[in-house]
């Protein structure tokens, strides 16, 4: 051993002994805070359950439509429109006391302390009586109804007053958010560990009954619809996607929303029990040209690439029957088109059918030629494009590889580059890529707009960023009309005020732009595979050609909105009554019962988080409406 | 120094000079300041290496509300700048040094992903059920392994050592997953001898934790099968090398000398053989002890068992780095302790390894 380890030795242990009595110094844990605070989204636990009218098809002619222009009225300053809601009458929390109208308040009071997106839209909210509550939006659009109908739902004045309370006063004196006093009180709420939830929903989770294989839900017999609905249990088992596979097969699942593998589907599909709904997810991967790398600047280039592909073959290959091919090519999902797109536009869309001889013939414009079969730059060099793929994510890593194969034998020796998904926002802003996998399409809130914000704003493609362009499609385009139109301001304004007719040129002049350009090329529509047991233990289930099957899978459950209205029953077989699923949820101990910490145990599966907490409203997709659930009605000013 | 002078002898006494000497001279000390610094140059390297993982756990929580919670990226951001106050950008050096200053007061820090909740509560929560796990496995495997490795050696060239050494090393073969993955679905798809949940987490529903026979008897049925998966898996590699130590001690001068004097097979072989030979055996099985700290990634995850490997696992998809941390180190520790112990026992079983060492 040498003098020098000797000595290293002698000098670290005293290093540690001299540290360890130095005085207490910011401790890490400090740093560490934030797990305190962590705070779940009010959006998200609600989300995935909404119902219709109990034992009926949701109606969406009910009620006033939050789309439609609202009446001219006298406005605070700073008010475009008031939103009233009201809730329905007799609504009970299990601890036996009223949902009022200041129950949904503090969740915006706590929403406003937490600076979440809802109050870049609003500007005011105020109870008007027991059950009614008006909203004053300052700037009024999709996602800002969305936000207010799907956002947020009541929580108990019992559990949570003091916190609704304390945001209420701040507000009311004018503290700003950043105040101490406002973050103090936010981290002394998420400290907050209830003993157990009190739910307005037709059932509550019984801790005692919480492990880390299952949580199961018992009735509240006082709940909304409890009266309605037959089972007496909702069992919801704990699992990521792989470890709810042996569930499934041996019959333990009612229903269950992972992303299962087409061969996982294969194998569910081999029991007769067992069928697959087939649900829009609002997302679909494509391929993002960066134009600052070339040949990608040229748009008959881009251009080739789509008459190259067979997208329907890149679906069937990564997902199977739960991948279908992007039809339109305007840069958002195709069942938005029909009420988005005039038919006079839809004509003029190119869709981009494969057809290798067009393809040449775009390319051989764009400068490429082909020599002995494989396509040469202008200098005479092999073209080598190469497509990068986040490794992790199995269907777009099928896609990548389907894509590529159909490159080379097109000619185009194009070669595929994984990386760890974690990389993919730094590789999005820096533009580190000639081709990159990613999200092509996507409606995370109903509306167009939302798919065009995602891809084509920054920091995802940002022209005019001298360090940092993502895959820098220029902002300023021209239109259908054959004038010049600027992109970024389309994008913005498009998304502007509850009225959606006029919002509707800004999307068609947006979607001429994509077709004709194809920034981004859209391969398919993520549909879910979602195994259903029609006849183990349930009845009811709705045929799957109903329309209801076209809501989000996510935030507007078809099979949650079936059993939270009394559509499903157990059937005979089923003695213990129970609607068994699964679901990765937050087990003990770190899952608690404060509604909105980010280890909630009510962010279940769809079904489960919906029976806790019936939302204000559930989006029906296919008409683009909202109903009302626990609301009585929803008025716009 | 002329011939005439007269050297004097240096005076006795404590130098402090003389302190790494002293210590390093001491076989017991030597072997401890060795054991720590070891421990300090893994929870160095281990400190850095996470953080040279792509991504951390903001971008993590971005991209989680963005693709699962329907979040847009900016709505994503601020929530996860709320509760992530956490400075990722803050340099390198000052981070470890904050991390090793906190260490030596024995804080391991808050997980990033569990609200509220220390390292140290954590491990405190995971370790017992994974020492319950493993241990009991691990034991089991060991006795078991160690039986089926004396009987092949001693019945050498017959059918029953053809047997158990084929069977051990085809056990040896197979991956943990493998044997988790097979087992699930045999029991509980295929036969439906045992539901899947029953095969999964630690307790049933409604069952408290304490010393009442329902509670023991129902976590050692949730650990039915994680433990024979692990079996399974090990047993094989002890079996052959107890075989083959085993085989090793028969060839020995005393043993023939104990067969010469006439003592009976079940003497020869339980104190003579089987003594002897499993001495090799017991520094693997201190060193297993050690990594039985770390858990079973594989079978905790497959069996969704809330041991120290599930925590592993989820530590490392989040970029947890407090929790990483921690796991690593008490692995470490752990390993490195127990092997310091049968050191010392060595040592002092046998003093030439002392005198040896301190050369």
């Amino acid at each position: 051993m040498s003098k020098y380890f000797k000595l290293v030795s002698i000098v670290l242990i005293f290093a540690f002994v001299l540290a360890a009595c130095q005085p207490a110094t910011p401790e890490p844990t400090k740093a560490a805070e934030p797990t305190k605070a962590a705070a779940v989204e009010p959006t998200k636990a609600p989300e995935p359950t909404k119902a219709p009218e109990a034992t009926k098809a949701p109606e969406a002619t009910a009620v006033p439509e939050p789309t439609k222009a609202p009446e001219p009225v006298a406005m605070p300053e700073g008010v475009k429109n008031i939103v009233t809601l009201k809730l329905k009458e007799g609504l009970k929390w299990s601890d036996g006391t009223d949902v009022e109208a200041k129950d949904l308040l503090g969740v915006l009071n706590i929403a406003w302390a937490r600076n979440e997106a809802i109050w870049t839209y609003i500007k005011d909210v105020v109870v008007v009586d027991k059950t009614t509550l008006q909203i004053f939006v300052s700037t009024p659009g999709s996602r800002a109804m969305r936000l207010i109908l799907r956002g947020y739902v009541p929580q108990p004045y019992s559990l949570y007053g003091k916190w609704f309370d304390q945001f209420a006063e701040f507000r009311a004196k004018g503290v700003k958010t950043d105040a101490e006093e406002v973050k103090k009180a936010v981290d002394d709420l998420l400290a907050f560990r209830p003993e157990k939830l009190v739910v307005y929903g037709p059932y509550n989770i019984d801790p005692a009954q919480v492990t880390e294989q299952q949580v199961i839900l018992t009735k509240n017999k006082t709940g909304f619809n409890a009266d309605k609905i037959g089972f007496d249990q909702i069992i919801t088992f704990y699992g990521e996607t792989n470890e709810t596979i042996p569930l499934v097969l041996s019959g333990q699942i009612d229903y269950s929303t992972h992303g299962y593998t087409p061969a996982n589907v294969t194998s569910f599909t081999e029991l007769p029990n067992i069928k697959i709904v087939r649900g829009p997810t609002g997302t679909g991967p494509g391929l993002w040209f960066n134009e600052s790398m070339p040949p990608f600047d040229k748009v008959e280039v881009r251009q080739a690439f789509a008459y190259i592909v067979d997208r329907e073959e890149v679906a069937m290959v990564a997902m199977g029957e739960s991948g279908v091919a992007v039809e339109f090519m305007v840069g958002f999902p195709d069942p938005l088109v029909k009420n988005w797109l005039s038919d006079e536009l839809v004509a003029k869309l190119n869709p981009y059918k494969k057809d290798w001889a067009k393809a040449e013939e775009l390319l051989t414009t764009a400068g490429l030629k082909k020599v002995a079969g494989v396509w040469q730059t202008a200098d005479g060099k092999v073209w080598e494009p190469e497509v990068q793929v986040p490794g992790d994510f199995q269907d777009w890593l099928g896609a990548a590889q389907n894509t590529v194969d159909q490159l080379n034998q097109f000619g185009i020796k194009a070669k595929i580059q994984t990386f760890p998904s974690s990389e993919r926002a730094v590789r999005q802003k820096e533009g580190k890529y000639q081709i990159l996998v990613d999200i092509a399409i996507r409606e995370n809130y109903p509306h167009p707009q939302a798919a065009y914000a995602y891809v084509l704003m920054p920091p995802r493609n940002d022209p005019d960023n001298a360090e940092a362009k993502g895959f820098n499609f220029p902002w300023k385009q021209i239109g259908p009309d054959g004038k010049e139109v600027n992109i970024k301001e389309l994008i913005n304004a498009a998304v502007v005020g509850f009225d959606v007719e006029p919002q509707k040129p800004m999307i068609e002049a947006l979607a001429y732009v994509f077709n004709t350009q194809l920034p981004t090329l859209p391969l398919f529509h993520r549909f879910s595979n979602d195994p259903v047991d029609m006849t183990s233990r349930v009845t009811g289930w709705r045929d799957f050609s109903d329309p209801i099957y076209m809501n989000n899978q996510g935030s507007d459950n078809y099979i949650a909105i079936q059993f939270i209205g009394g559509e499903l029953q157990p059937n005979d077989a089923n003695t213990a009554k129970a609607f068994q699923t699964s679901w990765p949820y937050y087990q003990p101990p770190k899952g608690d019962y404060n509604y909105f910490t980010t280890n909630t145990l009510t962010w279940l599966d769809p079904v489960a988080t919906a029976s806790l907490y019936p939302p204000l409203t559930w989006f029906m997709w296919d008409s683009e409406e909202y109903v009302p659930l626990i609301l009585e009605s929803i008025e716009i000013k | 120094m002329t011939a005439g002078e007269v050297t004097q002898p240096k005076p006795q006494g404590f130098r402090i000079q003389d302190l790494p000497g002293k210590i390093w001279s001491n076989y017991v000390l030597r072997r401890i300041v060795r054991a720590l610094v070891i421990i300090w140059l893994i929870t160095t390297i281990i400190f850095f290496v996470i953080r040279l993982m792509p991504g951390n756990a903001f971008d993590l929580m971005v991209a989680d509300m963005v693709v699962n919670r329907n979040m847009t990226e900016d709505e994503a951001k601020i929530r996860a700048s709320s509760l992530l106050r956490i400075n990722f950008n803050r340099p390198i050096g000052e981070q470890y040094l904050e991390y090793m200053s906190n260490l030596a007061k024995g804080d391991l820090g808050y997980s990033f992903i569990n609200n509220n909740r220390t390292v140290q509560e954590l491990l405190a929560q995971k370790l017992p059920w994974t020492l319950f796990s493993v241990g009991t496995s691990l034991m089991i495997s060991f006795t078991l392994g160690m039986l089926l490795g004396m009987i092949a050696a001693y019945k050498r060239g017959s059918w029953l050592d053809h047997l158990i050494t084929n069977f051990a090393a085809a056990m040896d073969a197979i991956p943990q997953y493998i044997y988790a993955i097979v087992l699930v679905l045999l029991l509980g798809v295929i036969w439906k001898i045992m539901p899947v949940m029953d095969m999964k987490g630690v307790l049933s529903p409604g069952i408290k934790p304490g010393f009442t026979f329902e509670f023991i008897w129902d976590a050692l049925m949730h650990l039915r099968v994680p433990a024979f998966v692990y079996v399974l898996s090990t047993v094989g590699n002890w079996a052959l090398s107890m075989k083959s130590s085993t085989l090793s001690t028969l060839g020995e001068d005393y043993v023939t000398v104990a067969r010469a004097r006439g003592l009976s097979d079940s003497r020869i072989i339980t104190s003579y053989v089987g003594r002897n030979a499993s001495l090799p055996l017991v520094t693997a099985l201190a060193l297993s002890v050690g990594f039985a700290l770390g858990g079973s990634v594989v079978i905790e995850s497959v069996f969704n068992y809330p041991g120290i490997g599930l925590e592993l696992s989820k530590s490392l998809s989040n970029r947890d780095y407090p929790m990483l941390q921690g796991i690593f180190l008490i692995t470490t520790t752990s390993v490195i302790f127990t092997n310091l112990i049968a050191d010392l026992i060595y040592g002092w079983l046998d003093p030439r390894i002392r005198i040896a060492g301190g050369e």
